[in-house]
């Protein structure tokens, strides 16, 4: 009995608590806001390791998704004559296929580069993910994996952008970037009509190259940039 | 005639002259044919044979030649189907593809490589532009013709007299083919943490994969076993260049080797071995077994130490703590104590007639009162420091006849010199803030008891000094022996005051007397040591109450300035008792400050020495009065003066 009363009042603190806990929700905050004294501001160097790790973990993602789509396609030849013929609604954007095209090219030039690619997946990515989503077929292993590709394109986009802006403001590149932006915009969207008629794996198999040669460029950019650290 | 041999010949009706083979039975005679003209038959029968003849021989030939022919061409077909194996590129900047040839059917058959890069036209068919650099049945493409992120279709033909075969197509695509070549430079280096050794491995990646400026990027892996050990133990060390490796076992050769792979690629082949011995040092786990074998040696140390103390005990504490000697009266026997013939004890002594026998014991004294009062300061703080100085100095000194009653102990003596305003002291385990001494004797025939007293709150002792108390109970010791002495000598013989004179005899006799009296530690015994310590000018007197009738003598000290007469005693009188008389008489003067006054008697008993003057006030009325004490003169009050005693010492 002595029990029971004493349950009772710890059961009600014990409610109270979970509900005040509830309604602390986490929410994130930036590090640093503009101009804040004493913030430790991320330099260049920090901010290419961020956007190359995010970007390494997008290109390992899409290839996890990739092999699995070819295993649910039951493609039995993995190197079959169709893949050859796939096109990528990206091809249209010239880049540096070698080494020492990447490395001739400016640092502009291979920013623009890495932002036009990252723009263009951001729209096809959506929509795959929808068409996924409503395949029954498909396990929901795929399914959030194809949502977190999406989101994962749009955070590295930012990310990018980012970087871009620091270096601009450091001077390290150029204020020729601005004018880009709205044409590479008009550019995804045609690019991204394209990319609705591709199956799936075409899709993947496009994206999985796409962002192994943004991670490459960032690679490239970081050690033109800032050479010290682990280049 | 179609004849040759066994056989005949049979004209071909469709050629002339041709024959026909047939057996015998359906032959049809060319002959008949020919039998028109018999010359000409035999003319063309020649003919036909000698053309028999020689078709056979082109036919054999013929034949002989169309069955090599056949023999020879039994295994010749079309080449077999050769298989790409792979395509690799070991910096991402060139590649190389190797197929395995099919079979070439018996012919000479050429491989040719061909391929097509997606984003191109259809046919636009290229040719491996080099078949050497890579080794036998490859193809490797320099860094012209590779491109990044593009799907190259590559088969290869095999070709031979026959036909040609082509392989399955490859897709590849360079960025996904990337297998390093192995790491280089592989250095381990030996090095201690806390003691412990630890294997630091470096290398370098290999020269040709371009991690500088971020082409490439190489994680690591490094594998390391005993030398004859069966198993690698591997690390995964990430990208870093370098790697610590811990667990290892002293004393044995390492076999280390390191591979590494892109991010997404290949592994490379394991680098060429690196042998690293590592050097049998003293372990850690050494010094604990060091320090375990210290403990042990130092308990056996311990045990046999105490196992020779235990044995040797005795021997030890003899040497180390020199036993103290008892006390010891010289001529004084214990035994002889012990065994109960006081008589031959006291005749060692040279107490003759000790103990007084019963007849004396009226003149006993029963009780020395000595009371200490805190009014009368007098000389003795003069001669306190001196007394103070001289304790301590006395302190220093050994004695050798170390038994010392406890009235003349350091302890006593600080106590009282101490102690500014009370005046106690502890006496023989009472202990008394009242510094009143009770000086009391029991006198008996059977055992002389001097036992010490304290009561009561002051102290009159002479003289009255902080220091005072113990003088006098010195003084009062020194008098009570005194007393008891001359009572005692009054039934003895005289030649006791011979020993009176001397300062140094007389207070050994003190003591002497108070140990023959009471074998009692707790009687207090004037050492001859104090005694000369105590330079008293002042005399102040005691006064006898009364003598009880255990023949006690109960001295009052009288308070100076007083000499007020209690009302009970009348006629008083001072007087000094200047000897005794054949250990019975108290010799006592009649005037206080004469010394050596006219009392009678005193000249045979002049055993006092001029310096010592024993003053002995008038004795109590009560005093009984003897044959002996005849020539004393006792006033109803008397006084004993220990001061003058004292005075000599």
């Amino acid at each position: 009995m002595g029990f029971d009363h004493f349950l009772f009042p710890v059961s009600v603190l014990f409610l109270v608590l979970v509900c005040l806990d509830l309604e602390y929700r986490v929410t994130s905050a930036p590090i640093c806001a503009h101009g804040d004294a004493g913030c430790h501001l991320l330099s260049v160097s920090d901010l290419f390791d961020r956007v190359i790790q995010h970007s390494n973990r997008m290109h390992s993602l899409s290839s996890d998704l990739y092999s699995e789509f070819e295993k649910e396609r039951f493609l039995p030849v993995r190197n079959q004559l169709g893949r050859a013929t796939c096109k990528c609604h990206t091809s249209r954007i010239l880049t540096p296929n070698g080494k020492e095209n990447a490395q001739r090219t400016d640092r502009e030039e291979l920013t623009q580069v890495i932002l036009r690619l990252l723009v263009s997946w951001m729209n096809p990515l959506l929509q795959f993910h929808q068409s996924v989503a409503h395949n029954e077929e498909l396990s929901n292993f795929s399914s959030n994996k194809a949502l977190e590709l999406s989101d994962m394109v749009h955070e590295l986009k930012n990310g990018v952008e980012k970087v871009a802006e620091k270096m601009q403001l450091l001077g390290i590149i150029s204020n020729s970037l601005n004018g880009v932006f709205p044409a590479e915009a008009s550019l995804s969207s045609s690019a991204s009509n394209e990319a609705s008629h591709m199956r799936d794996y075409e899709l993947l198999h496009c994206f999985r190259r796409d962002s192994d040669k943004v991670q490459n460029y960032l690679k490239i950019l970081k050690c033109k940039i800032v050479p010290e650290h682990g280049c | 005639m179609c004849k040759k041999g066994k056989h005949t010949w049979k004209p071909n009706p469709q050629h002339m002259g041709g024959c026909r083979w047939f057996t015998k039975d359906s032959l049809v005679s060319f002959s008949e044919a020919f039998s028109s003209k018999p010359s000409v038959l035999e003319k063309s029968l020649k003919r036909a044979e000698r053309m028999k003849e020689a078709c056979g021989a082109k036919c054999v030939l013929f034949l002989l030649f169309v069955l090599t022919w056949l023999v020879e061409n039994a295994g010749h077909t079309s080449p077999g189907k050769p298989v790409l194996l792979r395509c690799r590129s070991p910096e991402k900047e060139t590649f190389a593809c190797w197929w395995q040839p099919g079979s070439d059917g018996g012919l000479s058959t050429n491989y040719s490589l061909y391929y097509t890069m997606e984003g191109s036209r259809e046919d636009a068919v290229h040719e491996c532009p080099d078949y050497k650099t890579a080794g036998l049945n490859s193809c490797y493409f320099n860094k012209t013709y590779t491109s990044l992120w593009i799907t190259y279709t590559i088969s290869v033909v095999a070709q031979n007299a026959l036909g040609n075969k082509s392989s399955d197509p490859m897709f590849v695509d360079v960025a996904y083919i990337v297998q390093p070549h192995k790491p280089e430079n592989i250095s381990a280096e030996l090095r201690t943490q806390d003691q412990k050794p630890y294997l630091m491995v470096k290398w370098d990646p290999p020269h040709k994969a371009d991690t500088k400026s971020g082409w490439i990027t190489l994680q690591y892996e490094i594998r390391l076993k005993p030398e004859k050990g069966a198993e690698w133990e591997s690390h995964y060390a990430g990208q870093q260049k370098q790697f610590n490796v811990f667990s290892l076992h002293p004393g044995e050769v390492y076999l280390v080797q390191v591979r590494c792979k892109p991010d997404h690629g290949f592994w490379s082949e394991w680098s060429s071995t690196t042998y690293i011995e590592i050097p049998d040092y003293f372990r850690p786990r050494d010094t604990s077994v060091w320090i375990l074998i210290a403990v042990l040696l130092s308990v056996c140390i311990f045990l046999i130490l105490a196992w020779t103390v235990a044995i040797k005990c005795n021997r030890i504490k003899s040497y180390l703590l020199p036993p103290v000697p008892g006390p010891k009266i010289i001529g004084f026997d214990t035994q002889l104590l012990k065994s109960g013939k006081s008589e031959d004890l006291l005749n060692a002594l040279g107490c003759q007639g000790f103990p007084p026998t019963s007849d004396c014991e009226d003149l006993m004294v029963e009780f020395l009162e000595v009371d200490d009062s805190d009014e009368q300061k007098l000389v003795m703080n003069e001669g306190e420091d001196d007394l103070e100085g001289r304790v301590k100095s006395s302190g220093n000194d050994v004695d050798k006849d170390s038994g010392r009653g406890s009235c003349d102990s350091h302890t006593l003596l600080l106590e009282v010199s101490n102690s500014s305003t009370k005046t106690y002291a502890q006496v023989g385990g009472n202990s008394n803030n009242k510094g009143s001494v009770k000086l009391s004797r029991k006198s008996s025939t059977n055992g002389k008891l001097l036992s010490f007293e304290t009561a009561g709150e002051k102290t009159n002792t002479w003289p009255t000094a902080n220091s005072s108390f113990l003088l006098a109970r010195q003084s009062s010791c020194y008098n009570i022996s005194k007393i008891h002495r001359e009572a005692s000598s009054l039934a003895n013989k005289a030649d006791m005051y011979g020993n009176i004179s001397s300062a140094q005899s007389k207070s050994k006799e003190c003591r002497e007397l108070h140990s023959t009296v009471s074998g009692d530690q707790k009687t207090w015994f004037a050492s001859k040591k104090h005694i000369p310590l105590l330079p008293f000018k002042s005399v102040e007197y005691v006064e006898v109450q009364k003598l009880n009738q255990q023949s006690m003598l109960i001295l009052k000290p009288k308070t100076e300035g007083h000499k007020s007469v209690p009302p009970e005693f009348i006629g008083q009188e001072y007087t000094k008792v200047s000897g005794v008389v054949s250990d019975r008489v108290l010799l006592l003067l009649r005037d206080t400050g004469a010394q050596g006054s006219s009392n009678t008697q005193e000249g045979e008993n002049q055993a006092v020495h001029p310096s010592l003057q024993c003053q002995v006030g008038k004795m109590v009325g009560t005093f009984p009065a003897s044959p002996a004490l005849e020539g004393m003169q006792l006033a109803a009050s008397g006084y004993v003066d220990t001061a003058a005693l004292l005075q000599s010492f």
